[in-house]
């Protein structure tokens, strides 16, 4: 649960992007897209929160459906959060939880439309389209319902499962255990013209691990056991395993323009995730 | 050959197959979730791949502890190579009586003899050994023999009971270790309950002596003296110790005739009398208490008998009598010259001046008138002297103990024949000869009767013509010297000096497996730490 100080940090803050936005009405970013001027652009469908001025009413009354009448003008975007909800989450969901919120306050509060997916059992459980400061409580509650509990399938296949995905910013908060180093996830979501920003969450368990002795680990996800003998050695031998992993997702993200942050589950969440953003000129 | 000293700690060697178990034991995995083991079988992969040293290093930890163990129980055993350069070794036995004290169970000699088979055992095959019993003669046991004979030797060793003549023992041995061709060293071993290093008296000895000493300080009683004659037997008894209260008791001829408790001080002596049977001809005294040696608890002797004489005396001088009666044994029967033929004497006092001692009379009788007698002779008439003629006295049984000072004569007869004892003036006035002895003046013309010279002379007179005689059995074991009794050796305990546990001819191993054992411990430690 982020506090109010933080989120009163995250007020004066807002998400940046590379492109011109896409979206419907009233966002803060320019877009080549239609705006709020006299020139109508394009419909799309009204969503709770939206400027009820700019609704159509004739389409109404065609369609029965609710319509919102699109100008060329500046746009909100479309700010997806693609929030891994496998097993192996579970030591730092607290942290990812946390980012997932952070991420999204800023996009409501930025005018943004939010689309939450969590990515379990090679799906992807998607969030009602949530938009404006008001919907922030329907964000935490989305995710008081969820629990890093996944055990099957992939994170690319999970990730390939999300739907409504449209062109925009996109914050893919995962551990990355994937063989290709987020490879394929990232250019699937390029494809999709998704402005990618990936946030690896680790535990210190996994950064630093501090073990000795003779040990069966289990994975918490695929309950795959490996006997081991956690001698200097063998922890050596996983600290530069972990390095060529992480290098490996930053040259992935670096190669694909997709900022990349690691945020460490130790470390106190509201301390560092700001400058984790503002480093990474997410904000 | 390699041999164990201590063969009792073979059970280490069990402790190569303990370690094994429980290094299999321990291979026991402790369960620990990870959110992924993704990284964990990379690294196991990379570690596996590019660290073959590594595997290697903790495949060398187990070998490394299994022979460390392996050596530490084959230490403990005390290995030790028997072998080498032969020499020649000669091993001196002390046979003496204290050898015979007994400690813990067994006697100084049965100690010597255990160390000096270990001792044997340990040297080469080709040794060449002597084995010397060094008591009041040396005997040889074995010269320059195997093992094998050298042991049956060393077997056959029995103590006697008196004191060892070392330096005699010792010389041989340095006579032995030079003989010979071939140029061996020489090792001389004794083994002995006092002998000390600077006791030997071998000059330009070039052996190698070394003393093994058998024997811890023990208390000793001994009877030590014993004597028995008339009715009455002596024993004095010994304390080499503290002082003590000692029970004896006196077997006359196998029976018990007496007994006496006597007190002794720490390191005195003390004698005790007993009563025994005037028949008896043997006896035996003891003591009741055990101690460190038994063989100087009891003396034996014969008892001896006085055997009673008689002397027969034709004349009537008080003098003479009492003189004669000096002799405790000797009865004197006064007789006439009628009656000597019928009186049984064992010596005959004949006549005045001269005045006859025999043991003997002569077949015809005697005639006291006659001028000889036997092969002496002298004058009819007495001689009277005048002014002071010159006394000497010649050397004689029985001029012993004279100086026949201020004696004087008033008339003397000169005897001839026989050997002369004492002269006056020249005249033979006392001759000798085996059987007889004449005076030749009256004792009443002189005052040497007054004079102590003159019992001196009877007892001489007696002591040549009729010497006392004791009659005595067959004599018992004698004492035993009085310095074997003394047991309280100063050594400080049995202490196998003479063992070789380094030298040309054979070494101990341990040393050497222990240094092994802490290099192959620094190994274990340094590749135990470099695997965790």
């Amino acid at each position: 649960m982020l506090s109010d100080l933080f989120l009163s940090r995250l007020d004066t803050l807002c998400l940046m992007m590379r492109g011109r936005a896409q979206g419907g009405a009233g966002g803060s970013r320019r877009s080549r897209q239609t705006g709020s001027s006299a020139e109508f652009s394009d419909y799309r469908e009204y969503i709770p929160g939206d400027d009820i001025r700019r609704l159509d009413w004739n389409a109404l009354a065609r369609f029965d459906r609710l319509f919102l009448k699109l100008f060329m003008e500046e746009q909100e975007s479309l700010v997806t959060v693609l929030l891994d909800a496998s097993a192996s989450m579970e030591a730092k969901w607290a942290s990812a939880r946390s980012a997932a919120e952070a991420v999204g306050y800023l996009a409501l509060t930025g005018g943004d439309r939010l689309h939450l997916h969590l990515l379990k059992n090679g799906r992807a459980l998607r969030s009602p389209q949530l938009a404006g400061r008001s919907a922030f409580p329907r964000l935490t509650g989305f995710l008081d319902t969820c629990e890093p509990d996944g055990t099957e399938g992939t994170l690319t296949e999970a990730v390939k499962h999300a739907e409504g995905l449209r062109k925009g910013l996109c914050f893919l908060i995962t551990d990355g255990y994937t063989e290709d180093g987020l490879k394929e996830a990232l250019d699937y979501l390029r494809y999709l013209k998704q402005e990618t920003a990936v946030i690896q969450v680790l535990s210190p368990g996994e950064l630093r691990p501090e073990m000795s002795g003779a040990l069966r680990l289990t994975d918490s996800e695929s309950g795959e056991t490996l006997d081991l003998m956690a001698d200097r050695s063998a922890l050596d031998a996983y600290h530069d395993a972990l390095e060529d992993f992480l290098k490996k997702v930053r040259e992935n993200c670096s190669s694909r323009e997709a900022p990349y942050m690691l945020l460490d589950s130790g470390n106190p969440f509201e301390e560092c995730f700001i400058p984790l953003l503002s480093k990474s000129r997410m904000i | 050959m390699i041999r164990f000293l201590s063969p009792g700690f073979a059970w280490a060697l069990a402790a190569p197959a303990v370690i094994l178990i429980l290094y299999l034991l321990r291979r026991r995995y402790m369960p620990q979730q990870v959110p992924s083991v993704f990284l964990w079988r990379k690294s196991v992969k990379d570690y596996a791949a590019n660290r073959p040293f590594q595997k290697l290093m903790k495949n060398l930890l187990l070998p490394l502890q299994l022979l460390a163990a392996v050596v530490l129980a084959l230490a403990l055993m005390r290995p030790a190579i028997s072998g080498g350069a032969a020499g020649r070794t000669i091993l001196v036995f002390d046979v003496s009586g204290s050898m015979q004290a007994v400690s813990d169970g067994r006697s100084r000699l049965d100690a010597a003899k255990e160390e000096a088979l270990r001792l044997i055992a340990d040297l080469p095959a080709e040794e060449e050994i002597t084995v010397l019993a060094a008591g009041a003669e040396t005997e040889r046991l074995a010269l320059k023999a195997d093992k094998e004979t050298a042991e049956k030797a060393v077997g056959r060793l029995e103590c006697g009971r008196d004191t060892a003549d070392m330096d005699r023992a010792l010389s041989l041995a340095d006579a032995v270790s030079r003989d010979g061709e071939k140029d061996l060293t020489a090792t001389v071993i004794v083994f002995s309950d006092t002998y000390r290093p600077e006791q030997m008296n071998v000059r330009g000895a070039k052996f190698l002596l070394k003393i093994v000493n058998c024997g811890t300080g023990e208390e000793n009683r001994a009877v030590y003296s014993l004597e028995a004659e008339n009715g009455q037997a002596y024993a004095r008894v010994a304390n080499f110790g503290g002082a003590c209260t000692v029970s004896l008791t006196c077997e006359a001829d196998g029976v018990l005739c007496d007994a006496r408790e006597v007190d002794i001080p720490e390191g005195g002596t003390a004698g005790v009398r007993f009563a025994i049977p005037e028949t008896a001809e043997h006896v035996r005294v003891s003591l009741r208490e055990t101690d460190a040696l038994k063989e100087d608890n009891s003396a034996e002797a014969a008892v001896k008998h006085t055997v009673a004489r008689k002397a027969a005396v034709t004349s009537d001088s008080v003098f003479l009598e009492s003189a004669l009666r000096v002799r405790p044994d000797l009865t004197v029967l006064r007789t006439e010259n009628d009656a000597l033929a019928s009186t049984e004497a064992d010596l005959y006092i004949l006549g005045t001046s001269p005045m006859i001692f025999t043991r003997t009379l002569p077949e015809g009788g005697y005639d006291p008138e006659a001028a000889a007698f036997g092969s002496f002779s002298w004058e009819t008439g007495e001689k009277e002297v005048s002014g002071s003629p010159a006394l000497s006295l010649s050397e004689s049984p029985l001029t012993g103990g004279l100086t026949l000072k201020n004696v004087f004569f008033r008339s003397i007869r000169p005897v001839s024949g026989g050997r002369p004892a004492v002269t006056l003036g020249g005249d033979p006035i006392v001759s000798w000869t085996d059987d007889a002895v004449v005076i030749g003046f009256d004792l009443h013309e002189s005052n040497l009767p007054l004079k102590y010279d003159f019992p001196v002379l009877i007892q001489n007179i007696l002591d040549w013509l009729l010497p006392e005689q004791a009659e005595t059995a067959e004599a018992g074991i004698a004492p035993m010297p009085l310095a074997e009794s003394d047991v309280r050796t100063v050594a400080p305990g049995y202490e196998p000096e003479g063992r070789r546990t380094e030298s040309e001819k054979g070494r101990e191993l341990t040393g050497s497996l222990l240094v092994l054992f802490l290099l192959l411990l620094i190994a274990e430690m340094g590749v135990s730490r470099y695997v965790h």
